[in-house]
């Protein structure tokens, strides 16, 4: 005779509905606006504290580590930092003197510009997750607001504020998967749209036979802003269109400062 | 303590490693879950599916939890 056992299942049915509970739990959570709002402020009234505690600690770590470091490893260090700063020096020159040059042209023209700049460090990089977001520490007690653009090293644009709280604000890179941004490319303007994607490289479609080539400058139309710089061109005889790759001027993951545009009311 | 401090100064990859880790060593790990709602909540934004529908973090921590329980499970 054969004998047949009904398994007992009432475990597993109840570990299915613990989970399927906590994952629409969670999912509502995300996705209503309020309580998700609700829910951050929390988590941002004590998480800007931590991060700048973090930081604070890494810089101590990095000073101590330092001083056991080998004098030769230094002197070539400060030989080779050295040689940096005479370049930079000359470069920032040259650019005082062309940013004097453009300020009496807009005067001139009566378009001068005055934006009222912000300066915030970087909290959280976008390595952090798998968004592309910055985490700064200004936020609406600085005067910031949902919308204002962020940039780095004065000219170079990198993304928009799109979540304030009193002491930090969150931005949204423009290289952020599906994020879609108007910018101009190369000497003659060739406008186009560059689609993010991720870590401060973009990608965008020009007609086939435009003049691009690698290292023009992509800026944002109407802004003189630094978007990227073209780091390659693919083009297929069957397509109408050319595929321009940029990125960043920098290693976005390496910012540890940006300023923030304020917007006029 | 861990994840979370992991999740607040880690890269991304060093969070899902550790809650991949902590899902197998032990038994109905649902903070993997949680985990995943606080790095969504403190780095997320709301937008389509590139963006995860601001929910990535629930979405790698649920594929995480249901992974690893199906590997303990065979693996008994």
């Amino acid at each position: 005779m054969k004998a047949t056992y009904r398994r007992d299942n009432s475990p597993t049915k109840r570990r299915f509905f613990t989970l399927a509970a906590l994952v629409l739990v969670s999912f509502l959570v995300l996705s209503a606006g309020p309580v998700r709002g609700v829910l951050s402020r929390a988590v941002y009234s004590t998480a800007p504290g931590l991060w700048e505690l973090g930081g604070n600690i890494e810089g101590s770590w990095n000073a101590f580590w330092g001083e056991f470091r080998l004098k030769r490893s230094l002197v070539h260090e400060n030989e080779t930092l050295k040689e940096e700063v005479s370049r930079m020096q000359a470069q920032v020159l040259d650019r005082n003197l062309l940013e004097d040059r453009v300020l009496a042209l807009e005067e001139k023209l009566g378009r001068a510009g005055s934006d009222v700049r912000v300066s915030a460090n970087v909290l959280a990089g976008p390595g952090r997750s798998l968004y592309d977001t910055l985490i700064i520490d200004a936020g609406t007690e600085q005067g910031i607001l949902v919308g204002d653009r962020v940039v780095y090293v004065g000219a170079g644009v990198i993304g928009t504020v799109v979540e304030t709280y009193p002491a930090s604000a969150k931005v949204r890179l423009f290289s952020s998967p599906g994020e879609e941004t108007a910018v101009v490319i190369g000497g003659q303007s060739i406008p186009a749209v560059a689609h993010g994607r991720g870590m401060g490289n973009f990608e965008a479609k020009v007609p086939q036979g435009s003049l691009v080539a690698i290292g023009d400058n992509v800026l944002i139309p109407g802004g003189n802003m630094i978007l990227g710089v073209v780091g390659a061109t693919e083009e297929k005889p069957a397509e109408p269109f050319m595929h321009v790759f940029f990125r960043t001027p920098f290693n976005i993951s390496a910012i540890s400062s940006v300023e923030v545009i304020k917007s006029t009311p | 303590m861990l994840l979370i401090s992991a999740t607040l100064y880690a890269p991304w990859w060093c969070v899902l490693g550790g809650a991949t880790v902590g899902a197998f060593l032990f038994p109905r790990y649902y903070e993997v879950i949680v985990i995943g709602v606080l790095s969504d909540i403190l780095y997320g934004i709301s937008g389509g599916m590139s963006a995860g529908f601001g929910a990535q973090g629930l979405i790698a921590g649920v594929a995480v939890f249901v992974v690893m329980e199906r590997i303990k499970r065979d693996l008994r």
